[in-house]
């Protein structure tokens, strides 16, 4: 069976110079642990492996389970690019083929690259008055300082 | 089997965005409260970012979906009639917990819909109801962000300066700027330094799994603990299965279940439901009584019906460039509100905004991210490598109009682990929205081009973008055609008061959160005086 799971991966995650296959770092075992613990998907896993037993003769499983039942390869799908994707061996192959650090996001988190770049010059206000007096005043006062620094005080006047 | 009774004053059910607001209000005025929270406390620890398997538990442990990730607090929500799945986190700090933290304010006109455009319903009270509220709110949650945005009315400055806008965010900006198209740091509810006991964030990408550092505000490490110090009682592990009445249609209290399984049932003199756009109906449909034969309170018909939800239709740019789209805060940078207020020289009524997302690992681009494909087999690792760090996505959220259809009911044939009903979501786009889908599509991908993209990809709506729920006990003047008064009190029932996003009359095209905060703020001062005991 673990055949037949490790040929169905690699139709969908194949190794490369660069990259290893699905079975290369145990995806199909992988699988299973996932999903060891959630009696919804053990069903679908169930019937994964039900359909690649009864399908081993055509040319290419994925295809056929794709074309036979897109739901249940959706399912395979993700679970397998998520056995794949998690696995420390891959993760280093995304950061040695990126600049990307293979490491979880915390603690340390990432330094971002980034610009300076400022709104350009707008004098336009661009919201729409609600037709009360109160939204005409405020635009109106608004307008003359669009960088005056406003308090919360002057703000609870606004209430109608 | 007897169940354990007991007395409070004000009861609110449920401990996320609008109940943490509500009770901590209340209980500063000197009001004493209590809260019902179905699910339990998180630790920082609880966002699982620090774990080399951690992009597997987004998909798992901390998927927004609560019918995949079925915490023990989750209640079932039966999604195959609506085409945008539910989104939320049941637990002290409610959806807060799972959220982005994008934080841009309703619009003036957005409270004026019906007067102004001729569509959906106005609220009863209006933007400058709720400005100071807005200013109470985002102080207590912390607010990163730079006053001075000519495209809503005025604020106060921001407790920290915006969060980075990154190489894609500058890219588009820079487009921006050669468009003329309105654009401004957004808003957030993430410190750009530290404050207090909460760190400043350091961008690590996926905030909606929940932030260790405490940098992206949830109402666990804001209202609560103010509000605990303040003498509020906070119960978590209650699951309330309906609210009750007495012989005159009012209010009593709620019948709950505790973490032992044990039936309780607790006696106020307020209830107020906090429970989101699906919750809040699900327990008021499930509270029908000889009194109140359609749900409590629902004399109206509306308990339920016009549900929003904001399309947001996404398209992916793909740059030459390694912009390093895993980095940064996952769903915000800026905000564009070019296309905002209604134009009569569009086909279609009221408006949308947009926001550049990003903050991507390996297994969410492999996946497809938000609008790209990748293809499995041959061919599958030069398109990730193509696609991994180069990318930038603009979600567009369209304001959603409300329709009676579209709907939460309850479905008995499915229940929780207490035998509750469950709700179920009814959900399709209207025609208005499918117009602005492609109107948004088009702009973001010209906006995109403009960037530098080489190349877009673009899908008309996010499947599982169902965290905005809104409308689905309105408020209005009219008790015939909404469910709440202006101060959040159902019309049908003076003691029972519904806080969180359910009584938003229209939808805007922006985050609903600070909004309903804002709400649920209002809505306790104006309870204060009937509710001092």
């Amino acid at each position: 069976m673990s055949v037949l799971l490790d040929r169905f991966t690699n139709e969908l995650l194949p190794g490369n110079a660069h990259w290893p296959s699905a079975s290369d770092v145990e995806v199909g075992g992988a699988m299973l642990k996932l999903v060891e613990s959630d009696e919804q998907q053990l069903v679908l896993l169930s019937k994964l492996m039900n359909f690649l037993e009864t399908s081993q003769g055509v040319p290419t499983l994925a295809s056929a389970l794709e074309a036979h039942d897109a739901e249940l390869f959706g399912f395979a799908k993700v679970l397998a690019f998520e056995a794949y994707y998690i696995n420390p061996q891959v993760r280093e192959v995304v950061a040695r083929r990126s600049i990307y650090a293979n490491r979880p996001p915390q603690p340390a988190g990432f330094q971002i690259t980034t610009r300076k770049v400022l709104p350009w010059n707008e004098d336009e206000i661009l919201w729409r008055s609600d037709g009360t007096a109160c939204s005409n005043e405020i635009m109106i006062e608004q307008k003359k300082d669009l960088k005056k620094t406003w308090t919360v005080e002057e703000i609870r006047q606004w209430r109608l | 089997m007897v169940a354990l009774h007991d007395e409070v004053n004000v009861l609110v059910v449920g401990a996320g965005a609008a109940g943490a607001a509500f009770t901590w209000r209340l209980a500063s005025m000197g009001v004493a409260v209590t809260c019902l929270e179905q699910g339990e406390w998180q630790t920082p620890k609880s966002s699982l970012t620090d774990l080399d398997g951690w992009e597997s538990k987004r998909l798992r442990d901390r998927s927004p979906n609560p019918n995949i990730r079925r915490n023990a607090a989750d209640y079932p929500i039966l999604d195959d009639t609506s085409i945008i799945k539910p989104a939320i986190f049941n637990g002290v700090g409610g959806s807060t917990i799972l959220w982005s933290a994008h934080t841009p304010r309703f619009r003036p006109s957005d409270f004026r819909v019906r007067s102004l455009d001729g569509v959906g319903a106005d609220w009863p009270i209006s933007y400058w109801d709720l400005a100071e509220y807005y200013e109470i709110n985002d102080e207590i949650m912390g607010t990163s962000g730079q006053h001075g945005d000519p495209g809503n009315p005025p604020r106060t400055p921001r407790n920290s300066p915006p969060v980075s806008l990154g190489i894609a965010g500058s890219r588009i900006a820079e487009a921006l700027n050669e468009l003329k198209w309105h654009w401004w740091p957004s808003d957030g509810n993430i410190l750009t330094t530290d404050r207090g006991t909460r760190k400043a964030c350091n961008g690590c990408g996926p905030c909606e799994m929940g932030c260790a550092i405490g940098a992206r505000a949830s109402v666990d490490i804001t209202y609560w603990p103010a509000a605990l110090a303040l003498g509020a009682d906070l119960r978590t592990g209650a699951t309330v299965r309906r609210v009750l009445v007495d012989s005159t249609g009012r209010a009593t209290g709620v019948e709950w279940i505790d973490q032992a399984g044990e039936e309780r049932v607790t006696h106020a003199n307020f209830v107020v439901m906090a429970c989101n756009g699906v919750g809040t109906p699900r327990i008021l449909l499930n509270s029908a009584s000889k009194e109140h034969p359609n749900g409590l309170g629902n004399s109206s018909d509306q308990l339920g019906r016009n549900l929003m939800l904001h399309p947001i239709p996404v398209v992916t740019g793909v740059f030459d460039e390694d912009v390093q789209s895993w980095s940064g805060n996952d769903a915000f940078a800026l905000l564009i509100q070019e296309f905002y207020e209604n134009d009569e020289s569009r086909d279609f009524k009221r408006g949308y905004e947009m926001q550049v997302t990003r903050g991507q690992g390996p297994l969410v681009t492999a996946l497809g991210g938000f609008s790209h494909d990748i293809p499995w087999g041959p061919g599958h690792h030069e398109a990730f490598e193509k696609f991994f760090g180069h990318v930038a996505t603009v979600a567009v959220t369209c304001e959603d109009l409300p329709h009676p259809n579209n709907k939460v009911t309850i479905d008995a044939s499915v229940t929780d682990r207490f035998g509750i009903p469950a709700a179920r979501m009814s959900y399709e786009l209207e025609e208005n929205s499918k117009k602005m889908i492609k109107h948004g599509i088009k702009k973001a991908t010209d906006l995109l081009m403009k960037a530098g993209a080489r190349e877009t990809h673009a899908k008309p709506f996010a499947p599982g973008a169902g965290f905005h729920l809104m409308g689905t006990a309105r408020m209005g003047s009219n008790p015939k055609d909404s469910f709440v008064d202006q101060a959040c009190r159902s019309h049908d029932v003076s003691n029972l008061l519904v806080i969180d996003g359910s009584v938003f009359a229209s939808a805007a095209a922006v985050n609903p959160t600070p909004t309903l905060q804002a709400v649920a703020l209002r809505a306790a001062d104006l309870l204060r005086v009937d509710a001092l005991v």
